[in-house]
């Protein structure tokens, strides 16, 4: 059976690891390497990244013996939004307030889901609201205002 | 028969009333709090610790101590029941606690993380008092060789222990381990990986990390809603914080 190298799961795990481990490995030329006796900063990320490159060449020899193709789509949607209401929740805190931020990280993220009920987020959103008032806010004394505005 | 009369003075000071009940808050607190993903028995202790300021010595360290119960007890509640850590050593009670949580035996699995810790606390305690002073000097002797040792054992346990391919988990580990590079180098004081952001200077965090993997469960939900998708995704995730953060130790060796 002849899979393509785009759809070969073990051939994509081992370029992706190919491709971090080189990545490591450029950067960490920037660092001192030193000798195994005195090692610089730059040792052991250089050794560990050969060694994260070795194993994925394995991976990719194995993945192309084997053939195993990648079952699903890439479900790029979920995951976009996913990280970006991360991100959003870390701007908005300090800008509108941990309230306004906590909503907005609920609503983009339960975009993400199979089903959008928006009520279901709505009471969510609130109690949740209030929980994380009440423990970091209140209880924990954290610095961060409820709401604000500050641009 | 010096060790029991010390038992009998030690007991005498913690079981007065008042000492039970500061025991009792402590761990009722440190257990609310300690449930939050990412609040370890540290983080806990350091944010409760002001409460105990106007105690006496004795019931201070009572509480202290409930509280790092409670709070290293909270964290497996999260574990089980939604498969996130609440601090890295309840990574381990997601295994087969989250199963469990999955068939209907939430109940069970909660009992056993809150049961199991106390035999094996009291047992500990004993141990301790027995051989704490034999101990304590063997421990000194605890050079960097064992530790490295020992990181070495846990990160191959790490990939043995998750199912699937060993070549990938291995990778994985290099993988955490390089995460766990990022930060400033305790040896030189160089910033590694840190693209020049002094943001990373203290390295990537256990939390930051859960929450970043939260995305990649969803990655290749295929199938069907939900449940089908979630569990193989996840436990692949798991080994990876769990790596990422046993990293974070080795890179400070």
């Amino acid at each position: 059976m002849k899979t393509s190298i785009f759809k070969n799961q073990d051939a994509l795990a081992g370029l992706l690891f190919m491709g971090l481990g080189a990545l490591g490995f450029a950067i960490a030329l920037g660092y001192k390497f030193g000798t195994t006796i005195d090692m610089g900063p730059g040792y052991f990320p250089r050794i560990l990244s050969l060694v994260l490159i070795g194993f994925g060449i394995v991976t990719f020899i194995k993945g192309l013996r084997t053939c195993m193709p990648v079952e699903g789509g890439w479900a790029w949607l979920p995951l976009l939004l996913l990280s970006a209401s991360l991100l959003l929740f870390g701007f908005l805190l300090e800008r509108v307030g941990l309230v306004p931020a906590l909503a907005a990280l609920f609503f983009v993220s339960a975009r993400a889901g199979h089903e959008f009920k928006a009520l279901e987020v709505l009471v969510l959103t609130a109690v949740m609201a209030v929980f994380a008032a009440a423990v970091f806010v209140w209880g924990l004394k954290l610095p961060y205002s409820l709401f604000a505005w500050n641009f | 028969m010096e060790i029991i009369d010390h038992f009998v003075l030690g007991f005498g000071v913690a079981l007065s009333l008042q000492n039970l009940a500061y025991c009792f808050l402590g761990v009722l607190l440190g257990t609310l709090i300690g449930v939050l993903p990412g609040v370890g028995p540290l983080v806990t202790i350091s944010m409760l610790l002001p409460i105990t300021f106007g105690l006496p010595p004795v019931s201070a360290v009572i509480m202290l101590s409930g509280i790092y119960y409670g709070a290293q007890y909270g964290g497996s509640t999260t574990a089980i029941l939604v498969n996130l850590p609440g601090e890295t050593s309840s990574a381990v009670t997601c295994l087969d606690g989250y199963q469990m949580a999955r068939r209907g035996r939430a109940g069970a699995a909660l009992a056993i993380a809150a049961l199991s810790p106390f035999v094996a606390g009291c047992i500990g305690t004993l141990l301790i008092v027995a051989l704490g002073v034999p101990l304590a000097s063997w421990a000194l002797r605890f050079g960097a060789e064992d530790y490295f040792a020992l990181m070495v054992l846990g990160l191959i346990a790490a990939s043995v222990l998750s199912h699937g391919d060993m070549v990938k988990a291995l990778a994985m580990v290099v993988v955490g381990l390089l995460i766990g590079l990022v930060g400033t180098d305790v040896n030189s004081g160089i910033e590694r990986y840190t693209f020049g952001l002094p943001e990373l200077a203290d390295g990537i965090g256990f939390t930051v990390l859960i929450l970043w993997s939260i995305g990649p469960i969803y990655w290749a939900s295929p199938c069907s809603p939900s449940a089908c998708s979630r569990s193989p995704r996840s436990s692949s995730t798991w080994s990876r914080r769990r790596r990422a953060k046993s990293s974070r130790k080795t890179s400070a060796v």
